[in-house]
């Protein structure tokens, strides 16, 4: 198989990294299918291959968006290998687990923390403000669906293609390229951004609103979400709780 | 059950949205966000997937799979919402909040239902690394194409069950109309919720610690 198409392979398996997930070695089924194409590329006999294909199925988790650069970094390291390709390697296991561990919580911060909730709330302010003239639910959902999926994706296919490039030609030197992106920085740039878009959106949504007295209603449930929240009440609590506040306010006559 | 095949064909759409989750990507088409509009496309009402989807997302926006705790599952309350809303032609605000109470409770349930997959698949994966090393190439490929299919399958027949019971009971309630003050406090909700979800996203960009972003990961981890 060609290096490129063997590289394009193991990119479009990365995408399967969770499906056998399980809770004994969580992503390590995976990590095994995704590696193949790329272990395949490395000039050892049958017998090796398969050692090598046994040795990827030990423990790994990380953030499925940077398990490519790891595969990469694995990739590498086994390449530049000499001798004894069929023992085990332990300073590549500790490697291994220890970039599994950092990308995991630096992808929890960046990625789940920060980049999925701007993307959604920029896609939703656009949506909003776009079909405002029309009133249009069709054009709304548009906005949301396609503005969402595209900006989060943008990012994400790039991260997950860059990266297995960058750590397959780099090996474990592709942490200084990582670093390089700054991405803690970014995040905090992002969550800045995020909080003047939901200003505005927070502006725009009351400013709809027909009725003082209602006003006065969504003010406070706005406070007391934020209240709770920092209180770390659950969504679940807070979804029945304004629907209790609701109830209170139509059995009380407020309009 | 064969009678109304639309809850097959909507749980099959269901089940390849899901499929997102830890099947293949995950892409974000099950976002709320995302798959709101979605189904309701395929259920031919947009506007109850946007409203839907739209305060699921904000009041939610903080779940993540941080590490190996399983989630609430949105986008089952999201799907079986907008799946029993637009059982019903021309669905009011107060409705759509109806269908929406009643599937959030069902969150807890899909995680339950994804815990057991797990460890089913744990299983599973003992037997994978077994084989002997000659078809090592081959169960892998196998495993990865029977594990989509048993996530698919799994999810499909929970989503059958849940949109068909749900829905005869919802047929049921429609047959009696909310009294007024139900049906204005459900609508008064329509308004708030989405003022608290924007409450709850606030809080989320305005905490800066990252260990605090994750208090709601109210689902089940390894016992």
């Amino acid at each position: 198989m060609n290096p490129f198409v063997a590289l394009c392979h193991t990119y479009a398996r990365s995408f399967f990294l969770q499906t056998l997930w399980n809770f004994e070695r969580l992503q390590n089924v995976g990590f095994a299918f995704s590696m193949a194409p790329l272990l395949g590329q490395l000039d050892h006999s049958k017998t090796a291959f398969r050692k090598l294909l046994r040795r990827q199925l030990l423990f790994f988790n990380t953030h499925p968006y940077f398990a490519p650069i790891v595969m990469g970094v694995v990739y590498a390291k086994e390449k530049a290998r000499t001798g004894g390709v069929e023992d085990e390697d332990q300073t590549l296991t500790v490697l291994k687990d220890s970039m599994g561990g950092a990308f995991g919580a630096v992808g929890d911060h960046v990625i789940w923390g920060t980049w999925r909730p701007f993307a959604a709330v920029v896609a939703l302010s656009t949506g909003i403000l776009v079909a405002e003239p029309s009133r249009s639910w069709q054009v709304c959902a548009q906005w949301w669906v396609a503005g969402f999926l595209c900006m989060f994706n943008a990012v994400h296919l790039w991260l997950r293609w860059r990266g297995l490039q960058k750590a397959v030609q780099e090996g474990p030197g592709v942490v200084r390229w990582v670093e390089s992106l700054h991405l803690q920085g970014w995040a905090a740039q992002l969550r800045r951004m995020g909080l003047f878009l939901l200003a505005v959106l927070v502006l725009v949504y009351l400013g709809r609103s027909s009725s003082s007295n209602l006003l006065l209603w969504m003010v406070g449930v706005l406070l007391g979400a934020i209240v709770l929240k920092r209180w770390s009440l659950s969504g679940f609590a807070i979804f029945y709780l304004v629907i209790a506040v609701a109830m209170a306010l139509s059995s009380f006559g407020v309009r | 059950m064969t009678e109304n095949p639309l809850f097959w064909r909507a749980a099959m759409w269901a089940g390849l949205i899901s499929l997102d989750i830890t099947g293949c990507g995950p892409w974000m088409v099950s976002q709320p966000l995302a798959a709101g509009p979605l189904f309701g496309w395929v259920m031919g009402q947009v506007k109850v997937g946007v409203v839907i989807g739209g305060i699921v997302q904000l009041i939610w926006m903080d779940i993540s799979p941080v590490g190996v705790g399983i989630p609430f599952d949105v986008t089952a309350v999201t799907l079986l919402a907008v799946y029993w809303a637009s059982l019903q032609p021309d669905c009011s605000l107060a409705h759509m909040m109806l269908a929406l109470a009643a599937a959030v409770p069902l969150g807890y349930l899909f995680c339950a239902m994804d815990s057991y997959a797990r460890r089913l698949n744990t299983v599973a994966v003992r037997r994978l690394e077994d084989v002997p090393d000659a078809y090592l190439s081959l169960s892998l490929n196998l495993g990865i194409l029977g594990g989509l299919a048993w996530s698919w399958i799994r999810y499909v027949i929970f989503f059958a069950l849940l949109m068909w019971g749900g829905g005869e009971l919802w047929e049921w309630a429609l047959r009696h109309p909310l009294p007024p003050w139900v049906d204005v406090g459900l609508t008064y909700a329509a308004i708030l919720l989405p003022v608290a979800g924007l409450g709850v996203a606030l809080e989320l960009f305005l905490t800066e610690d990252p260990e605090r972003r994750y208090p709601s990961l109210q689902g089940f981890k390894k016992r």
